[in-house]
């Protein structure tokens, strides 16, 4: 569905990513993980035409780096940005339908927003709240939102764990369970690492700019190299 | 000494009255736009209409005060040119320091054309607010891919650019002389040219100005505006080409700068470089500053208070200017969001999903902890 070969980002002199390849195939959660400063969210904006770089990104079977990032969303990938970048000043329902933005099918956006509300019951009922005075776990879950609101065929997920308590982590990956078994094809992006591969089925890990080895989730989490590196043991 | 003891001594007193009315001013603000939101549909019908009356009925009142009939319509039309800029300053978030350029290309604009061509007001009117939002394209397209600071500067450059081009292309613009003869609009054959006319006619720029502010801020692509306002990333993730609303909102509020030019010209009857300098500008952003950036309602409050404020304080000439700056120094220190703030209001954002009790109940909560 997404491949991304050789891909190079330079922020000014600094080499972000030195030629990184991956591939997601419809219907999987492929995570990348590793640490700070490593290149994740940098490889994220490239997909996302927030910043550009050198190499190919191909969407089903079509070049798409350096494309407008509003063509990018149209053609149906989608970025929950780190941090959740929630419209403050807007309500809920008013951020949820700016997801919808470049939507113009009346119907079926009343419909998702449906489902959106069924999978995050607590978004409803602060449906007229103003998006800044939600607490972290609802604004995730208002970004997810208002992702799926613009009826994404791939999601990708920056960081949704951060400064998160664990039972919400939790509640926000089985929505992402949830979607993913709708069909949604997911890219996740992590530095918790356990909650990553336990959610994903491939697994890249990035080091310092390089996709130091990638595996099957399952497989990784019993990988040496991993529970040294990342699951702190 | 006695004297510069006297000065001190009178800008103290000062000081105190506009600290203690800024105080109380902000706390009756707050105090009506808490009830007016929470008021029902007929109770705020009864007020607007009640305000439309009297504004509609303000110049028979006045009829026989041309200062106070002159005055109205110099506060209409600042009301006019800073709502204009809060299209690009409040909704967009960009700081534009050059928006009385678009103010003189309108008034320009008009004076060429029905000085010198002899064509009709109307037509001049709309030439006015085409070659306004021309300039704007034209300004927008490069410069609002740039960010705070670094536009605030181009904007001077193109305001300043614009005035001395006004000065010294003589030939085509009568250069510092400036243009006088501009004759009185001409509307089914009547002349206006009556206090009374002139003030009905910038009263429906200023009525078609509000319209199009509030219909803007409630549609979509006024949300896409709030949106990049609040989060240019999260916008652009989103799929909203931030440059496109940026700069439509840039040319917008040129536009209605270039129609309420267009009225000053045809109202003084004349024209020079000099009612467009950067002071003007800046006064422009005042009001939107001070009355509360991206608020409607607060922006016109602004534009009236300091259109109004250097003509009450007449009597005591020697401390008007003094005064003027000690109030903007002190609103932005006591009330730095505005006299009417975006959140006294909510941006006069309209909310769709307000039906249930409860949930209206728990937003109140929330805001007001």
């Amino acid at each position: 569905m997404l491949k991304v070969e050789a891909l190079d980002v330079y922020y000014g002199g600094i080499h972000a990513l030195k030629g990184i390849s991956f591939e997601i195939m419809k219907g999987q959660i492929v995570t990348l993980i590793g640490s700070n400063g490593a290149g994740k969210t940098t490889a994220l904006k490239a997909i996302s035409g927030l910043i550009s770089g050198k190499g190919s990104i191909k969407y089903e079977d079509k070049e798409i780096l350096g494309s407008l990032s509003e063509k990018i969303v149209a053609k149906g990938i989608c970025q929950v940005p780190e941090g959740r970048r929630i419209f403050t000043a807007l309500n809920v329902h008013e951020n949820l339908m700016m997801g919808a933005y470049l939507r113009k099918d009346k119907a079926s956006i009343q419909e998702d927003l449906g489902y959106v509300y069924e999978l995050f019951p607590r978004l409803k009922e602060r449906a007229d709240q103003m998006g800044g005075t939600l607490s972290g776990g609802e604004q995730q879950m208002l970004a997810i939102g208002r992702a799926i609101m613009a009826k994404p065929k791939l999601l990708m997920l920056d960081e949704p764990s951060m400064g998160l308590a664990p039972i919400v982590v939790e509640e926000i990956f089985e929505a992402v369970k949830d979607l993913n078994k709708k069909g949604l094809t997911v890219l996740l992006v992590e530095q918790n690492a356990n909650i990553a591969l336990q959610t994903a089925d491939i697994c890249y890990v990035i080091e310092s700019g390089t996709i130091a080895f990638s595996g099957k989730a399952r497989e990784l989490l019993n990988d040496d190299r991993v529970r040294k590196a990342y699951l702190g043991e | 000494m006695v004297n510069l003891f006297i000065v001190i001594k009178n800008l103290t007193i000062y000081t105190l009255i506009l600290f203690l009315s800024i105080k109380l001013l902000s706390k009756g603000f707050d105090y009506t736009a808490k009830k007016l939101s929470r008021a029902n549909k007929h109770t705020k019908a009864a007020a607007l209409f009640i305000s439309a009356i009297a504004i509609f009925a303000w110049p028979f009142l006045f009829a026989d005060y041309p200062y106070i009939l002159r005055t109205s319509i110099i506060v209409l039309l600042y009301i006019v040119l800073a709502l204009s800029l809060n299209f690009v300053l409040g909704f967009a978030g960009q700081l534009s320091m050059g928006h009385a350029a678009f103010y003189a290309v309108g008034a320009y604009t008009t004076a060429l054309l029905t000085v010198n061509l002899k064509v009709s007001f109307w037509l001049a009117f709309a030439a006015s607010a085409v070659i306004a939002g021309l300039f704007g394209l034209l300004l927008g397209i490069p410069t609002l891919r740039l960010k705070g600071d670094y536009l605030a500067i181009t904007t001077i450059g193109f305001g300043e650019i614009l005035r001395l081009v006004l000065i010294n292309w003589t030939s085509f613009t009568r250069g510092p002389a400036g243009i006088p003869g501009i004759p009185s609009p001409k509307l089914f054959g009547l002349t206006i040219n009556s206090n009374t006319g002139y003030f009905y006619l910038i009263l429906a720029l200023a009525v078609f100005t509000v319209f199009i502010s509030y219909r803007l801020l409630n549609s979509r692509l006024g949300r896409g505006l709030i949106a990049v306002r609040d989060d240019e990333i999260a916008a652009e993730a989103m799929g909203i080409n931030s440059t496109y609303l940026k700069i439509l909102a840039f040319v917008l509020g040129a536009v209605i700068a270039g129609m309420a030019g267009s009225f000053f010209s045809t109202f003084v009857h004349y024209v020079n470089p000099d009612n467009f300098n950067y002071m003007e500008s800046v006064v422009i952003l005042t009001m939107v500053v001070l009355g509360g950036v991206g608020s409607i309602p607060g922006v016109i409050l602004g534009a009236a208070v300091l259109s109004i404020l250097p003509e009450a304080l007449r009597d005591i000439a020697t401390y008007r200017y003094a005064i003027y700056g000690i109030l903007l120094v002190m609103m932005m220190i006591i009330r730095p969001q505005g006299m009417i703030g975006k959140s006294s209001f909510k941006g006069g954002v309209r909310h769709e999903n307000t039906k249930s009790k409860k949930n209206h109940k728990s937003l109140w909560r929330a805001v007001g902890s």
